[in-house]
This record gives structure tokens, C-alpha cells and sequence, in this order.
């Protein structure tokens, strides 16, 4: 049993690994100061035991490495040190901790909010907890913009750089045996490598990167970020934030900071475009900055169907029937050979082609 | 299930009531970005009656899983359409965080201790990882 324990230092280990040669002197020394009987053992027993514990812990890394390397690409935060200090802590019981989570995710970004008001909107009692997707919901609901993060460590680390907290699914428990959690990251250290969390009843948890890599992935990575509507995102496609931004019915700022993105995106500038109708006239020339968007869609896109149409009927209400026809009939000409998904469009567009012929 | 088949005749005895389905809109009308987006991405118009019946079996759901009456609305409301597709799929099977380990037998128990002091998860509140540097 000696033997077992001094191969167990792991001080001998490396010895073993960086001479053979040295750590067999190093290991038979200490056999001089014992008794008589424990001479008895045989070195090469002893050997036998240091080579056995190195193995089985050389096995356990390659274990680990072997599971987690193609799931983690990158296995560590390359990342500083960020802590948030703007991000209140609600305690929450087990089964609370969606609308706990999200109370801070919210408070963070200036929405005041307590976890008991958000368990009326998200806590579904027969599942004894909260879906991703009703608290996705539940941001916009609050007048802030969810966006998804990809699923990467590096993402969730840019956004604490950047200044926003990231609310994230884990499971605590393992595949066969799930235990699902919501928790928000409010900081990194990179020094210690640990993840901060505001995690269930626990302010400020420290978790090493390593468990959070794996407790987080086992969730299928889900981490989101509450965006106001002035700024923009940090990593959505197009496609994703613009339906981002329909279903939140966001205003015209929200859609400008979108077609300073993508200025080439159609969808961007006729989701503007429309954003503007749907402000009250006294805003000023609603109109006309209506009438530029859909122009830019078209411009961008000459078979955005749906911008002719918006514009053809903005065109009409003002008495500018020609112009009107024009827009609408340019659109038509254009998609005629080009999609054939604007079939299910077209209709839409004869429809006001004839009500603006038939116009008195 | 019951309250969207009854959604469902209401509907369409108006339909034939009117002599029209609701979504085939006899006069122009703005297009909305919710359906140039579904336009683009799907090729195919977005329908009113569609939506409404799935959202109506989304509050069904809900009802089912015991949200309180009173807030089913403003919750199904929230949502958006294929939010409201997903969440009609996905209602009893989707990760639903704050779910409890129910029953954890003496050998899970061992286990889960032993995946704690590796890392790999975080059931108990007393573990701590082992240093894997």
C-alpha cells in the first residue's frame, strides 16, 4: 500500500514521464529508510505501479480530450477579464430560475422587472419550469429585441465584452438524466478561467470554464442577449434579425440601424419603409420617408414585389396614378421570367393594379 | 383540441356565410413585413386563418399545462407565428429549464458526485472540480 501512495505523488508522475531512468532511482530510494519487510517488495513491482498510474491518468485526459475536441472547437475562452457590475441578482427557487434569469437579463438593460411578475408570462407549471422559447418571447414583450447567440464560447464572451449580459440554458445534469437551468452570465475570469453567473439562488457563481463548456453544450448551447432597440446586433444574419425585428414590431430607428447594415438587403428597406407607415403623421413626413425606403428596396431588389406594391399604393393615395402603374408594372415585368416563388405575390400586386386603374 | 375544431366550423361558416375565405383578400391592400418575410424565405403567403388556429392550439396547450386563464391571451399573443408553430410541437418536449432531477437513485447519485469532481456537470451545491490544469 506505501508503493501505491508514493506513486500516487504527483511528483513522481513527472518524474516518470520526463526519465524512466531517474524515476526508477527516485522510487527505489526511499526503499533504504524502510523496514525490513517492506524491502521485500519488488522493485519492478513498484515499476509496475507507477506505470499503471500513469497510465490510467494519461487515459483519463485522453478520455476527456477524445469526447470534448470535436464538440469544442474552442476549448478555451480566449477572452479577458469581464465582469459586469450592472446586473441584478433575483434569488430563485428551482423551478423559478426562467423567470429569475430573466428578471436580471432584463434589469440589466433598463427594464425593472421582478421574477414573480415574469412567472404569470413564462412559467409553465405542467412542464414545472420555463421554454425557450416564451422567454425569447417575453423580451420582446418587455420592448427589448432577443437576439440568439451562436454556439459558440467566443460569442458569449464579445457580448460581456460589449457590455451585455447573456442568459443561458444548461444542463446541470447529463444527457440520460437532463436537469435543465437557466442562468445569466454576468462575467468571466479569465485568470482563474471560471464563468460568473447569477445562477438559481446563487449570486455570483464561480464555475470553472471547463464544467460551464460542458454543462452549457449539453443544452444545446441556447444564449441570449435583450437588445433596446437602438443598438444593433451583434451577430445576427440578416434573415434572422430582420424577422427579429417584424415580430417585435420595431420602429423605424430599429430598422435604420438594420439597413445600415445590410444596405443591400430589400427585405431591410421595405421592413423600413413600412415602419414608417405605421407612425402617427405627426411625426413628420412619415410619407415621403416611406416612398424613399420602398424605392431603395426596389433599387436594391427590382422584383421585391412587395415593395412595389406598398409603394405603388403610396403613389395612388397621393393622386399619382401613372407613377403608381409604373412602379407596379415595372415590378411585374421583372419577375416575370425571374422567381417563381413570387407567384404567391403576384395576385397580391394585379389586385392593386386593378383597384388603382378602377380608382375614380 | 374541442375549442379549435369549434374555432374551426365558426370560421368557416362565416367563410361561406360571406361567400369568400378570409385570406383571399378581394380589395388591394398594404403587404406587411411578416408576410414579404414569409413570402421570401417560404415562397408562400402567410394566412390570417392559419395563424389563428394554430394559436389557438397553442392556448389549448397552455390551458393544458396549467397557465392560469387569465394570462393565456397576452401569452399566446406574445408570440410570434412560428413561434407559435414551435411551441405547439415542442410544448412537452422542449428543455424546460427548472426541471428538477426527480428520484436520483443512490448509484445516480454516485454518478452525477463523480461527474461533479470531474466537472463535466454541477448538480450539487457542495462539489467542487477538481483543477484540471
Amino acid at each position: 500500500m506505501r508503493a501505491y501512495q508514493w506513486h500516487a505523488l504527483p511528483h513522481s508522475q513527472s518524474i516518470v514521464l520526463s526519465s524512466p531512468a531517474r524515476a526508477h532511482k527516485r522510487l527505489i530510494q526511499p526503499l533504504s529508510a524502510m523496514r525490513g519487510w517492506e524491502r521485500l517488495w519488488p522493485t519492478h513491482r513498484l515499476h509496475c505501479w507507477a506505470l499503471l498510474t500513469m497510465a490510467l491518468s494519461l487515459q483519463g485526459c485522453a478520455l476527456l480530450d477524445a469526447t470534448s475536441s470535436p464538440t469544442f472547437p474552442d476549448q478555451h475562452f480566449a477572452a479577458n477579464t469581464t465582469e459586469l457590475a450592472d446586473v441584478p441578482f433575483h434569488p430563485a427557487s428551482d423551478h423559478q430560475c426562467g423567470p429569475g434569469a430573466l428578471a436580471s437579463l432584463l434589469g440589466q438593460s433598463g427594464v425593472v422587472v421582478t421574477p414573480s411578475d415574469l412567472a404569470a408570462e413564462i412559467y409553465l407549471p405542467g412542464r414545472e419550469g420555463t421554454l425557450g422559447i416564451e422567454l425569447t418571447a417575453a423580451v420582446r414583450r418587455y420592448g427589448r429585441l432577443p437576439e440568439r447567440l451562436p454556439p459558440r464560447l467566443d460569442a458569449i464572451t464579445q457580448a460581456l465584452a460589449q457590455g451585455h449580459a447573456v442568459l443561458v440554458l444548461q444542463n446541470l445534469g447529463l444527457d440520460w438524466l437532463p436537469r435543465w437551468h437557466f442562468a445569466t452570465v454576468i462575467g468571466y475570469d479569465a485568470e482563474r478561467d471560471e464563468v460568473l453567473l447569477h445562477s438559481g439562488e446563487e449570486a455570483r457563481q464561480a464555475l470553472p470554464g471547463f464544467t460551464f463548456e460542458h454543462t452549457w453544450s449539453r443544452s444545446g448551447r441556447f444564449a441570449l442577449i435583450a437588445l433596446r432597440h437602438d443598438q444593433p446586433p451583434l451577430f445576427a444574419t440578416a434573415a434572422d434579425w430582420l424577422q427579429t425585428l417584424a415580430d417585435a414590431h420595431a420602429g423605424p430607428d430599429a430598422w435604420q440601424i438594420a439597413t445600415a447594415r445590410w444596405p443591400a438587403s430589400a427585405t431591410a428597406w421595405f421592413g423600413l419603409g413600412n415602419a414608417w407607415l405605421t407612425q402617427s403623421p405627426a411625426a413628420g413626413n412619415t410619407h415621403s420617408q416611406a416612398e424613399q425606403a420602398f424605392r431603395q428596396a426596389l433599387a436594391a431588389d427590382s422584383s421585391f414585389l412587395p415593395a412595389a406594391n406598398n409603394l405603388a399604393m403610396l403613389l395612388a393615395r397621393r393622386g399619382e396614378r401613372p407613377a403608381a402603374l409604373l412602379v407596379l408594372d415595372q415590378a411585374l415585368q421583372h419577375t416575370d421570367q425571374a422567381r417563381a416563388e413570387a407567384d404567391a405575390m403576384r395576385p397580391a400586386l394585379l389586385r392593386t393594379r386593378i383597384e388603382i386603374v378602377n380608382q375614380p | 383540441m374541442r375549442s379549435s375544431t369549434r374555432l374551426l366550423s365558426s370560421v368557416l361558416v362565416a367563410a361561406l356565410f360571406f361567400g369568400a375565405l378570409p385570406p383571399v383578400t378581394a380589395s388591394a391592400a398594404m403587404i406587411d413585413t411578416p408576410s414579404a418575410l414569409s413570402w421570401q424565405s417560404s415562397g408562400d403567403m402567410r394566412t390570417d386563418l392559419g395563424d389563428l388556429l394554430n394559436r389557438q392550439e397553442v392556448r389549448d396547450a397552455l390551458q393544458a399545462h396549467g397557465v392560469q386563464a387569465d394570462a393565456l391571451t397576452a401569452r399566446v399573443a406574445a408570440l410570434s407565428d412560428s413561434e407559435a408553430r414551435a411551441l405547439r410541437q415542442q410544448i412537452d418536449t422542449a428543455p424546460a429549464g427548472g426541471d428538477g432531477v426527480i428520484g436520483v437513485l443512490f448509484t445516480v447519485f454516485i454518478i452525477l458526485l463523480i461527474t461533479d469532481i470531474l466537472g463535466l456537470t454541477k448538480v450539487f451545491p457542495f462539489t467542487r472540480p477538481i483543477n484540471r490544469h
